[in-house]
């Protein structure tokens, strides 16, 4: 709440005040000098800082705008992103509940347990080296 | 030829009619560079920033509902993004000595007339308070309209108003008398 003349003077320049309080002001205005020439600095601030003319970011900036926003779709980066920002929520609902129901059934709180990979016998790694031995 | 309002641009838009999104981004890049350069100043970052207001816009058409008009829509994204890039090269102060943060520490030099004075002075005022100045006292929206866009109270800005000017007229006194 403004309480000095000045505060008020600056509220009134933006907001609406009372008749009371602009009978405060034109007073305050009258009887002491220093806040009317303060108020003038005020005016004249607020002057100078009015946008006189209208601001532009320059020639064909639509045009670039949209070659970014082809560019954009262009890019097979965009598309992944786009297709994860999609579907993101539902995939971390997945995840999170997966390990919930892993974390439920597993005998143990390991982190291998959770993750499922207690499952993992001798023979599976065994099976994938030979696999890898056939392939090289 | 039909002039189409915003709404009629937008979903043709979302159809993916390019030509009517540039019409969009024609339309409302002054309102967005007003803001932009005025908290930024005329600098290379001002153009990027003012680009990305209208990518985001294009990436969230289909999330966008109208619940506020298109201006004030893009006018407080283009708001929230100047305010993040106030931050980086606050932030990048850490590091490196960037005009930001010169321009906050050192006086304002003598012998310069008041609207070059004033332009200095502005970019010492802090983000919050160059935010209210910005849209108020640059752009010429009501406080209720700035609220809106700041998304703060009709009180806070009135508020930050006032000590932005007083901030202002300090730093101005040789200009002024």
């Amino acid at each position: 709440m403004a309480t000095t003349p000045e505060e008020l003077y600056l509220q009134s320049l933006d907001a609406n005040v009372t008749p009371a309080e602009q009978a405060r002001i034109r007073l305050a205005l009258e009887q002491d000098v220093t806040f009317a020439r303060t108020a003038v600095h005020y005016q004249r601030i607020r002057q100078h800082l009015l946008r006189p003319e209208t601001a532009t970011f320059g020639p064909f900036f639509p045009e670039t705008v949209l070659q970014r926003i082809k560019n954009l779709k262009n890019a097979i980066d965009y598309q992944i992103v786009l297709f994860f920002k999609r579907y993101q929520l539902a995939a971390w609902g997945i995840l999170v509940a997966l390990l919930i129901l892993n974390l439920a059934l597993a005998d143990q709180l390991s982190f291998t347990s959770v993750m499922g990979m207690e499952e993992t016998t001798t023979e599976d790694v065994l099976t994938f080296d030979f696999l890898n031995d056939i392939t090289r | 030829m039909k002039v189409l309002d915003d709404d009629e641009l937008i979903a043709r838009a979302r159809t993916g009619d390019l030509s009517a999104f540039k019409a969009i981004v024609g339309r409302h890049e002054k309102r967005v560079a007003g803001i932009v350069k005025t908290m930024l100043g005329a600098t290379a970052e001002a153009q990027d920033v003012g680009q990305e207001v209208f990518i985001r816009f294009y990436e969230a058409l289909e999330q966008y509902r109208g619940d506020a008009a298109l201006s004030t829509y893009l006018s407080r994204m283009a708001m929230n993004l100047a305010l993040n890039e106030l931050k980086r090269r606050q932030r990048s102060f850490w590091f490196f000595s960037s005009d930001e943060t010169v321009a906050h520490q050192q006086p304002i030099p003598e012998g310069l007339d008041l609207a070059e004075a004033l332009q200095l002075a502005f970019r010492k005022l802090a983000p919050e308070f160059r935010a209210v100045a910005t849209l108020r006292l640059v752009e010429g929206y009501s406080a209720e309209e700035s609220a809106s866009i700041l998304s703060i109270p009709v009180g806070t800005v009135l508020s930050r108003l006032a000590r932005a000017q007083k901030k202002l007229k300090e730093q101005l006194q040789q200009q002024l008398d």
